[in-house]
């Protein structure tokens, strides 16, 4: 691990040598989130106004997208009036999918997922990085819980770790929400020397380092789209996925492929439809939150 | 359990510390970190301290380039006590984990022995040797173990002793070969290899906390000798031999080596011809010994026959440690003159006189 400042690549690529920008005083300078997309051009409306109300600056790694999703990001944060908050960037480089193709890369090679992560957050000028999908959503909740990080741990060096539970989205109107909960994962950190990403087996790695305050955002704060007529695995470069490390990942293949077939509602899984004329995902925005709070809805109580 | 047997400086410690924080269990205690292994050995306190006293008793150095060390160090690992001993510590270790990991240099001296206790209790034996260059290793020892005043053409034959046997003892084990530079460049695909050619997935499968902590062990900082005979001085014979073994045992990296057999017989090769150098060698210096030893014959201190800077003399470079407890020998009659050179010449200076000349003198004065 090189805790150097000037990063370089093997294949010897100057313009995407990088340069980090750790914020090393204590400042109230918030987030930055930093998603890395690609062909996202249908999430990224529902993805990118949360994500741009919630954070002090927002900046998409495209990587190839051939949809139009560099376009998208721009357009919405237009609408928003939020275009100076957005940073468009693109990352070239065919990148390594998860599993064994991620393995035979070596971590330096701008092929790899951990290079290619390292060089997105390179760019992270603010005190706190948070790692965003586009196809993640927050909920009006979530975005205030955000926002509210960014003072409440102004003094400390924290870690952010939260769950982000899939959401199937079969139609305009239909969408399937997995009750059974998954693992909270590491999303957002200080941007400081002590937060690179690291390459493990199958994957960039990024974890919260021993003593440093680890705040869990609320189950209620996002959920992720899985549309059902896409392919949703298509950065894995096989689908064996691990029993002993790779649980959530293999559950999430085998419902999204019941969901698809439709021959029953898997265990653990609850249907939602929204009125006619809005949106599921939409419907789901407003409603998720109170819906992972409320107590009293029964069909979203975990089921194993 | 899996054995890391090969020559010191070698990544041996970083191999092992990677695995440890996979899921093996590294017997504590621990050796104490220190600035030659900064982010420790990753070596059992109890597994050092007892091969310590064994290669004393064999009167074998660590990285001994005498061929015939092997013998010395081959009747200890038939020792029923010492066997006895191991077993009940390894028991001991396996009584709380499925997975043990046992690393110390000394240790490719007495794998018959722990493969053999191993297998006792039930235990799958596997090893693995990491590979360095055999310059770069030279140059680390004689940094790190100034104290130890061997000379580099020693250092180079040591390497090449350790290791050409080293590769013959695991033969028949399930083993793998690591390059201490590809560890460094990225940890995973050699561990990943690993773990496939001995079937261990748990070493791939280790949670993402244990993973990281792994990789926080990595740092290309520690590769931090070079590749180089220049300013080393090793006779070319001797590195020449060195290169040829050197680049066959890179081949051994790759887990199914084309021609494998071929690069067997090779080896074979080389390691019947490092012993014959090595008995010429001691031919060659035999001057030089008789030269040493007739002064201990007369009951005087020797001259030095040799330095090289911040060296003592030539007997003191060898480094032999007094053996722990004494080898059962035949007791000569005492008014015979091989039983009073017995009486005149101390213990420590009767084992620097190599075996041949001492029938040679027995022949002569007995």
């Amino acid at each position: 691990m090189s805790l150097s400042k000037e990063w370089k690549n093997r294949e010897g690529l100057r313009e995407y040598a990088f340069r980090w920008n750790w914020v090393k005083d204590s400042s109230d300078s918030g987030f930055t989130a930093v998603l890395r997309v690609k062909d996202e051009a249908r999430s990224l409306p529902w993805a990118l106004p949360g994500v741009l109300r919630s954070v002090e600056q927002t900046i998409i790694v495209d990587n190839g997208s051939t949809d139009g999703t560099p376009e998208v990001a721009l357009r919405v944060a237009e609408e928003l009036g939020y275009g100076e908050r957005l940073r468009v960037l693109s990352y070239p480089f065919s990148v390594s999918r998860c599993g064994p193709e991620h393995l035979w890369t070596y971590p330096d090679s701008v092929h790899s997922l951990t290079y290619f992560y390292n060089w997105s957050f390179s760019h992270v000028l603010t005190r706190y990085a948070l790692k965003w999908d586009g196809d993640m959503v927050l909920t009006p909740e979530g975005e205030q819980v955000l926002r509210d990080l960014a003072w409440q741990l102004q003094g400390v060096d924290a870690a952010i770790t939260m769950r982000r539970d899939p959401v199937y989205v079969e139609s305009e109107r239909v969408a399937y929400v997995d009750a059974v909960p998954g693992k909270a994962e590491p999303w957002g950190w200080r941007n400081s020397p002590d937060y690179t990403f690291s390459k493990a087996f199958d994957w960039e790695l990024m974890m919260p380092r021993p003593g440093d305050p680890v705040t869990r955002l609320p189950e209620f704060a996002c959920f992720e789209l899985k549309w059902l007529d896409a392919d949703e695995f298509g950065h894995w470069s096989h689908s064996d996925f691990k029993v002993e490390i790779n649980d959530r990942k293999r559950r999430e293949w085998e419902l999204f492929h019941a969901l698809r077939e439709g021959v029953s509602l898997p265990e653990g899984v609850v249907r939602v439809e929204s009125r006619e004329g809005l949106h599921v995902v939409e419907h789901l925005r407003r409603t998720y939150g109170a819906l992972r709070q409320a107590a009293e809805v029964p069909a979203l109580s975990p089921v194993r | 359990m899996l054995l890391v047997a090969g020559s010191g400086r070698s990544g041996t410690s970083l191999f092992a510390s990677v695995v440890g924080n996979l899921g093996f269990h590294v017997p504590r205690p621990w050796v104490k970190a220190d600035d030659s292994n900064p982010r420790g050995f990753g070596e059992p306190q109890w597994v050092v301290d007892k091969h310590v006293k064994l290669l004393r008793q064999a009167n074998v150095h660590a990285s001994d380039a005498r061929p015939t060390a092997w013998a010395d160090a081959a009747k200890l690992c038939l020792d029923e006590q010492v066997s006895t001993e191991v077993r009940l510590w390894l028991q001991e270790q396996f009584s709380g984990h499925d997975q043990v990991l046992i690393k110390d240099p000394r240790l490719l001296w007495f794998l018959p022995l722990w493969r053999r206790v191993g297998e006792e209790l039930d235990a799958t034996v596997h090893v693995v040797t990491m590979l360095r260059h055999p310059a770069e290793v030279v140059r680390s020892k004689l940094h790190w173990y100034q104290s130890m005043t061997l000379f580099d053409a020693n250092r180079a034959a040591g390497w090449l002793n350790t290791m050409l046997f080293t590769e013959r003892a695991t033969r028949d084990y399930r083993r793998a070969f690591i390059r201490f530079e590809d560890l460094l460049e990225d940890w995973t695909q050699p561990i990943a290899r690993v773990s496939s050619q001995l079937e261990v997935p748990t070493l791939v499968n280790a949670r993402a906390r244990e993973q990281l902590s792994a990789d926080d062990l990595v740092d290309s900082s520690l590769h931090r000798s070079k590749a180089t005979w220049e300013d080393l001085d090793v006779p070319k014979g001797l590195i020449y031999l060195t290169e040829q073994v050197w680049e066959e045992l890179l081949l051994l990296v790759d887990p199914e080596p084309d021609g494998e057999e071929a690069v067997l017989d090779r080896l074979d090769g080389y390691r019947e011809e490092y012993v014959s150098y090595y008995r010429h060698a001691e031919q060659v210096a035999q001057s030089t010994t008789l030269a040493a030893t007739r002064p201990l014959l007369q009951n005087k201190s020797p001259r030095p026959v040799a330095t090289r800077p911040g060296a003592q003399t030539m007997l003191a470079t060898a480094r032999l440690q007094p053996p722990a407890s004494k080898p059962a020998q035949p007791e000569p009659p005492p008014n015979s003159r091989l039983g009073l050179a017995r009486r005149l010449i101390p213990a420590r200076a009767r084992r620097l006189i190599p075996l041949r000349l001492k029938r040679a003198l027995a022949e002569l004065f007995g």
